[in-house]
């Protein structure tokens, strides 16, 4: 393997990791974690649609608020 | 305390789920990092304390900080992990064994600590430390560094430990299962009048770096419309793409930075956003309930994702900054007002009230509701606590560590004449020059050309008696910023680019706090009027909530008109709060582990308790009963009372007979909430100590922990995986895709 693709190849890596672990944080990744949940735990029942599942998810953080600290 | 026999057992034909913990092999690789590690430490602490040259480098700050957390996380949290927690990776995590895919979701440790710290740092570890700075570097370092690693972590931690083995119960539920009926309720009631208190002051702060600002308010003022701008584009543009429309968001909010300094500089401008402190804390009351009673999805979501980012981005480069730029620090170690209790910032004693002033990054009360109750919910692994709990709390003591040095950066005239009160520097730039110079602090003369300067670098009217710690920290970041990116010509943009930060942040603990408060509030009234317990009821939801923000509002109104100055008065109050909570916390932690049986090693929890008792109770105390008017609520009180009494028309630092009139009622105010919280904390404490007693007499071994489930997945403890737990890691991989677990993210 050469330097420069070693660097690409080190780049991509970087990248992926960075997207990774900006959507953990943002909570983006809800919605697959969600799939992935629903696929073990309950494969009989078509998972609700991205759309249908956010607009779940804020209902229920109505109801469950979380706090901020100072 | 679980038994041998109820200990979960691991299935055979699934790889380990725990790592066998032996003894550390001490390589002499090994044992030369740390040693290095602390050596560096104590060169740097030395630095700091004992080598007093005319000025100390800011990356002695840096260093004494990090080895001493090293330190702290490698060995003291170790030692409570061994002894005190005991955690079992063999038991099911309440994330795995009640996984819902919505609150209760393993996620991956890294991911975790970003949340758990986006949830736990705001703006308390920014401003406590500024103000600290009137009683000169080291008491608040000292305090901030030792704090956090006796203190603070220590009790983020263990919350977090027993939350997580109660299903994440929160810390009121867990005060009544633990303190019984009477002590519980003490527990809450003193919870909810703190939160009060919390967002009030935080709102305060927020009113101060805003008043007078149309550049600040025009540019803080456009979050609202950003905020509902990404709102829509979730609900339907295009749902769920949060990092997206987070950067869409992002440039939006630069360009409102960038466009306030435009707008700020035309007549219009000026006309329309110049807005006195008391229309904008209506502004804020007003938008705080409206906030609180729209679904999230509107206002509080799509802020809170701003919110996140610039706190993370501007925390990181703010390290960055100090690193590379090294400013030197001018402050004495001790300064002329640590020795009295008459500091024009704040008044009183360096004890109990530094231990007051700085709360948040040395030990923080409020986090105990974070630590119960949301992340415990996630947490994959029970060893993984460590890392997020105490680790978290770690990295918000660096956060304040960085806000000290930004304060301490600064020209001390300068720190003085914004920090002073309007009423001592009569809010004019002479005033404070007369005051500052007055203040006969070595080498410290402003002129009013330095005053002035300053204001027009970061594009303000003025910068005398902005008070509440943004400004001050505002303008450290922006010299800081400006030394590494920009030249001086960018002071403006940083300086409004950080107040933007904080009030971003103070905006969300305002109205999330609101939220929490109104359903504690709900479910406390619902004991007496079932009603309330439902807390869809749109009518009761709002009777709450407009509960809640009266009394928030109400203080906060007190402290924009208070004729002593507001912050002075009112943050002791907010620190003594926040540690009493912290009290309350460590009370709870303290009868868990008591009542487990774990009596050799109860000190690690006794003595931040003892420390923080003290310390509360002593300041609560000195507010009720110093007859200092500067320190005592009703010493002050009683003086402007037979001030009107003899009739006179001025007293003090009020020119009018209502302005007297309004110092005795806050007073008034101020002294009653110190009594009652003071009285609360005593309570609870007490409670707290004779379940102890009771429990050693009986030496019965009572635990409340959920029953212990087996576990089926595998994850490293800390943030780098050790050998043991990459090999265990390489079985799990190698299992077939449906046998190996699903984490909330990775």
């Amino acid at each position: 393997m050469t330097a420069r693709a070693a660097l690409h190849r080190g780049i991509a890596r970087a990248w992926r990791a960075t997207a990774w672990y900006v959507r953990g944080l943002t909570g983006e990744s809800r919605y697959e974690t969600y799939l992935a949940h629903e696929r073990i735990e309950h494969p009989h029942r078509p998972p609700m649609q991205r759309t249908q599942f956010w607009r779940e998810y804020h209902a229920w953080q109505d109801s469950h608020p979380q706090g901020r600290c100072c | 305390m679980s038994t041998q026999a109820d200990r979960p057992t691991q299935e055979r034909q699934l790889p380990p789920t725990s790592v066998h913990e032996g003894r550390t092999r001490w390589t002499p690789g090994r044992i030369a990092l740390w040693a290095g590690v602390a050596l560096l430490g104590a060169i740097a602490w030395t630095m700091l304390a004992v080598v007093r040259g005319e000025t100390v480098n800011a990356i002695w700050f840096v260093f004494a900080a990090v080895c001493t957390y090293l330190i702290g996380y490698r060995f003291y949290s170790k030692v409570i992990e061994r002894h005190i927690t005991r955690p079992d990776d063999r038991r099911a995590t309440p994330a795995e064994h009640l996984a819902n895919g919505k609150d209760f979701v393993p996620t991956d440790r890294r991911v975790l600590f970003g949340h758990h710290f986006a949830a736990i740092a705001g703006a308390g570890p920014l401003v406590g430390p500024v103000l600290a700075a009137q009683m000169g570097y080291l008491p608040g370092t000292i305090w901030i560094i030792v704090g956090v690693v006796l203190a603070g972590a220590v009790q983020d931690y263990l919350v977090m430990f027993f939350s997580m083995r109660r299903g994440g119960r929160s810390l009121g539920q867990m005060a009544r299962d633990e303190l019984g009926r009477f002590g519980g309720t003490a527990a809450i009631v003193a919870t909810l009048l703190i939160m009060i208190i919390i967002t009030a002051i935080l709102a305060l702060v927020v009113v101060n770096a805003l008043g007078e600002s149309p550049w600040g308010v025009f540019s803080v003022a456009m979050t609202i419309p950003i905020a509902l701008f990404m709102g829509a584009y979730l609900r339907w543009i295009r749902p769920g793409r949060i990092t997206e429309v987070s950067i869409i968001g992002f440039v939006m909010l630069m360009a409102a930075i960038v466009g306030g300094g435009m707008v700020a500089e035309t007549q219009w401008g000026q006309d329309v956003f110049t807005l006195d402190r008391t229309t904008i804390a209506w502004g804020i009351i007003v938008y705080g309930f409206i906030a609180a009673v729209l679904p999230v999805w509107v206002l509080l979501a799509p802020r809170d994702y701003l919110s996140t980012f610039m706190k993370i981005g501007v925390i990181v480069a703010l390290a960055v900054a100090i690193v590379w730029v090294r400013p030197e620090i001018e402050v004495p170690a001790f300064s002329e007002f640590a020795g009295g209790q008459t500091g024009p910032v704040w008044a009183g004693s360096l004890f109990p009230f530094l231990f007051v002033t700085i709360a948040c990054g040395a030990l923080s009360g409020f986090h105990a509701l974070i630590s119960s109750g949301t992340t415990p919910k996630m947490v994959e692994k029970e060893r993984q606590t460590r890392f997020i709990g105490y680790g978290g709390m770690l990295m918000e003591s660096f956060v304040a560590v960085m806000a000290l040095v930004a304060a301490l950066s600064i020209d001390r005239g300068i720190y003085f004449a914004m920090n002073a009160s309007a009423a001592a520097t009569g809010g004019t730039i002479e005033g404070a020059v007369a005051f500052v110079n007055g203040l006969g602090l070595a080498g410290v003369n402003v002129t009013p050309e330095l005053l002035q300067g300053t204001a027009d670098a970061v594009g303000e009217e003025s910068i005398v008696s902005r008070t509440g710690g943004a400004p001050t920290l505002a303008v450290g970041l922006a010299n800081i910023m400006q030394q590494w990116i920009g030249g001086p010509s960018m002071m403006s943009f940083w300086y409004h680019f950080a107040i933007m930060f904080e009030a971003l942040f103070i905006l969300t603990a305002v109205d999330a706090g609101t939220r929490v408060a109104r359903f504690m509030l709900q479910d406390s009234i619902g004991n007496v009027l079932p009603r309330f317990k439902d807390t869809s009821w749109r009518l009761g939801a709002w009777i709450c909530t407009a509960v809640m923000v009266a009394g928030w509002g109400a203080v906060l109104i007190m402290g924009v008109t208070d004729p002593l100055g507001g912050i002075n008065t009112l943050f002791p109050l907010f620190g003594i709060a926040n540690q009493l909570l912290a009290a309350i916390a460590l009370s709870i932690v303290l009868t868990i582990v008591a009542r487990r049986g774990t009596w050799r090693w109860l000190w690690v929890i006794g003595l931040p308790l003892a420390f923080v008792s003290v310390v509360t109770i002593t300041a609560s105390f000195l507010k009720i009963l110093s007859p200092v008017p500067a320190v005592g609520y009703w010493a002050n009180h009683m003086a402007f009372r037979d001030a009107l009494a003899a009739g006179e028309q001025s007293f003090g630092t009020a020119g009018t007979v209502e302005a007297m009139e309004a110092v005795v009622r806050n007073t008034a105010v101020q002294g009653t909430l110190s009594i009652i919280f003071v009285t609360l904390a005593i309570v609870v404490i007490a409670t707290s100590v004779l379940a102890v007693v009771r429990a050693w007499r009986s030496r019965e071994i009572v635990d409340r922990e959920d029953a212990a489930v087996p576990s089926r997945r595998f994850a490293p403890a800390s943030l780098v995986a050790t050998k043991e737990e990459r090999e265990i890691q390489e079985l799990w991989d190698a299992l077939p895709s449906e046998q190996r677990p699903t984490r909330g993210h990775g």
